[in-house]
């Protein structure tokens, strides 16, 4: 029989292995290294304090173990995270702001964001309509160098890159967690208790009894848990719809609208929806986004934004109370506080698009084109270069337009499916329009510098 | 059938009547063709996918539903390329890649895609059906096959084919017609077994025994 010593070292060989192994499978564009070395480097840290400990040392063999156990699950969702089953080109447009966004506070108390103090990005695919998640790497002791985040995606959705919008949502978990944003959320306000007048959990009590006597009992003991759980919740919704944009409303009231037609169910881990649709529609408001479209843009798209709208908004605004628990005013301070710091922060805000832009745009996706806002004039090509989350925004609009009815006989896809894909199209080639420039751009740098 | 020159390619951009984009640079639009990039997916033939190709899998009503799919998905590999990571096409091997391109071809006028010439001295060739429907929208599928010795690497974004445009005389464009490929996101396996065609009444049918119970 092997000693737990000797087991704990035999294991950091097996895990090794496992590491290794994983470098079979393409998990990310260009993420590969930095899991590999951020693995690797945890995994020679426990093998070096493992050989130094003798059998007596029990309790750090119990730390390590355990330590260990958990890079191995890490390891072993790394390896499961296959290109082939998300949106890549959406995944990493959503990375690249999220590392910046979820930057450690302890990694970097400079001014400026240090490369080695983001966290890594992964994402997964896994059954389950509502797989949409940001798991954290929790166990983070003195041997990880980087935080390791996991974003998993419902695998059946791979194509549905309108409705991966709701991770806007997530990153916000992520970012809630140590990270520079969450010190700064707190520094402006924008705090978990700020945005309802339920300041404390016997009021939150006291409307659960309202709204539903028979639940009061069952929510008494954990009721702070339930308070804090469902403010995390809200917070995450506002941060999801001022960093998404309207794709974002639109993503979360097609997918909660599955699990809870009606909105009013009530649930230990999530608020009703109600309240989630009352808020972001306080927000949605305050940030100007209902507002109808110039004259000057077409008909189409006037209609389309009305119609979006009008279907945002469709809900039972009166039920369970929730004008008493959602209010206006301290919606709409939220949301003010917290667009002007992602603005600060670094422009991470949704940037709606002028409206002879969503004409274009929207132009595109409705005569069955990728929309990139291509125009070529005498001889000149020229692209509107839309945010991948205005490229989202543009596809929920065409959502309530007549696609279905230019579709091809025998086509294949649906409409939904097929503007879906026409923005994921969008997106990947949006990313080698970026591409282009900036090769050309820095090959001019260099030029200049050169002559200089 | 008189191919456009690029003047009149850059006037039907220009007036929407053509659609190829995005077209990074106008350097792409040649004297009488745009050049066409690869795109982000490349179908590879499984090395331990199916023994031969025969029209009889294709037919639908031949068997059960999982033998009928399984053919279908076990015979190619699929894998996402981003860009900045290498397709490697290995001497005779067939790849199937997208274009980067979304083609939109007008009703009086139908495509031609030829491997551009730099890349076919280097043995790359496309290989087989270079014709595009008038009518037909999405991106092209580009059948490339490594007729050189050595392999060879090509990267998403290259520019490695090219197509002219012809004119069609009396052009009468058949949605039905231009049906199995259309709206296409992805290059997919065609039907060889085409059943519109009347393919299936020369495709000997396969004799089903009835099990004893």
């Amino acid at each position: 029989m092997l000693s737990p010593r000797e087991f704990l070292l035999q294991e950091c060989r097996n895990v090794e292995e496992l590491l290794r192994d994983a470098l079979r499978y393409d998990y990310g564009p260009t993420g590969s290294r930095f899991f590999f070395e951020e693995c690797y480097s945890r995994l020679q840290a426990i093998t070096g304090f493992a050989k130094t400990l003798t059998d007596f040392n029990r309790k750090e063999i119990r730390f390590y173990a355990r330590e260990l156990s958990h890079l191995s699950r890490l390891i072993a969702q790394i390896e499961r995270s296959h290109i082939g089953e998300f949106p890549w080109a959406f995944g990493e447009s959503l990375k690249k702001l999220a590392e910046r966004l979820c930057a450690d506070r302890d990694l970097d108390k400079g001014t400026q964001i240090k490369k080695a103090g983001h966290p890594l990005f992964f994402i997964m695919a896994e059954g389950g309509l509502s797989a949409f998640e940001a798991r954290k790497d929790s166990n983070r002791t003195r041997l990880c160098k980087r935080q390791v985040f996991t974003i998993v995606v419902p695998r059946s959705l791979k194509h549905h890159v309108l409705l991966h919008a709701v991770l806007g949502h997530e990153v916000c978990h992520a970012a809630l967690w140590r990270s520079k944003l969450h010190e700064q959320l707190n520094v402006a306000g924008v705090s978990l208790g700020k945005i309802t007048p339920l300041t404390n959990s016997q009021e939150l009590l006291k409307w659960i009894g309202k709204a539903c006597p028979k639940l009061e009992a069952q929510f008494k003991p954990t009721i702070e848990d339930v308070r804090r759980r469902w403010l995390q919740e809200l917070l995450c919704d506002l941060f999801g719809l001022v960093f998404m944009g309207p794709a974002y409303f639109a993503a979360v009231r097609t997918m909660l609208g599955l699990s809870d037609p009606t909105g009013e169910h009530i649930d230990p881990s999530h608020p009703p929806h109600v309240w989630r649709y009352q808020m972001l529609e306080y927000a949605y408001r305050d940030l100007g986004w209902d507002n109808s479209l110039p004259k000057s843009v077409n008909n189409d798209t006037q209609v389309a934004a009305l119609r979006f709208n009008t279907a945002l908004f469709d809900y039972n605004h009166s039920a369970m109370c929730t004008d008493t628990v959602i209010r206006r005013d301290l919606v709409v301070s939220a949301t003010k506080k917290l667009s002007k710091l992602l603005e600060d922060f670094g422009g991470f805000g949704y940037d709606k698009p002028e409206a002879k832009t969503l004409e274009h745009l929207l132009s595109d996706i409705q005569a069955l084109r990728p929309p990139i806002g291509q125009t070529v004039k005498t001889g000149k090509i020229k692209f509107l270069r839309p945010d991948f989350r205005q490229i989202l925004h543009v596809g929920w609009l065409a959502c309530h337009t007549k696609v279905d009815k230019i579709l091809p006989q025998d086509s294949k896809h649906d409409a939904f499916t097929t503007i879906n894909r026409l923005c994921e199209q969008a997106i990947i080639q949006e990313r080698a329009i970026r591409k282009s420039r900036i090769r050309r751009s820095g090959k001019k740098k260099g030029r200049d510098r050169a002559g200089a | 059938m008189p191919a456009l020159s690029r003047k009149a390619i850059l006037k039907r951009l220009d007036d929407k009547s053509l659609y190829v984009g995005p077209l990074l640079t106008s350097k792409q639009i040649g004297d009488a063709s745009i050049d066409l990039r690869v795109g982000n997916i490349a179908l590879i033939a499984r090395a331990r996918g199916i023994s031969h190709v025969d029209p009889r899998a294709y037919l639908e009503d031949q068997g059960p539903v999982h033998a009928y799919e399984r053919i279908r998905r076990q015979k190619l590999e699929r894998h996402d390329v981003p860009f900045g990571e290498p397709i490697l096409i290995h001497p005779g091997q067939l790849t199937l890649v997208p274009t980067l391109e979304w083609v939109e071809m007008p009703d009086k006028l139908m495509g031609q895609v030829t491997a551009r010439s730099s890349w076919a001295r280097e043995g790359l060739n496309i290989a087989t059906a270079t014709l595009i429907n008038p009518g037909y929208r999405g991106i092209i599928t580009l059948e490339l096959s490594n007729l050189g010795q050595i392999p060879i690497q090509v990267y998403p974004g290259m520019c490695v084919a090219q197509i002219s445009f012809h004119t069609v005389e009396y052009p009468g464009f058949s949605r039905e017609q231009a049906s199995q490929f259309q709206l296409s996101f992805e290059p997919q396996p065609g039907n060889i077994a085409d059943k519109k065609k009347r393919d299936d009444a020369f495709i000997p049918q396969v004799k089903r025994v009835k099990s004893r119970r």
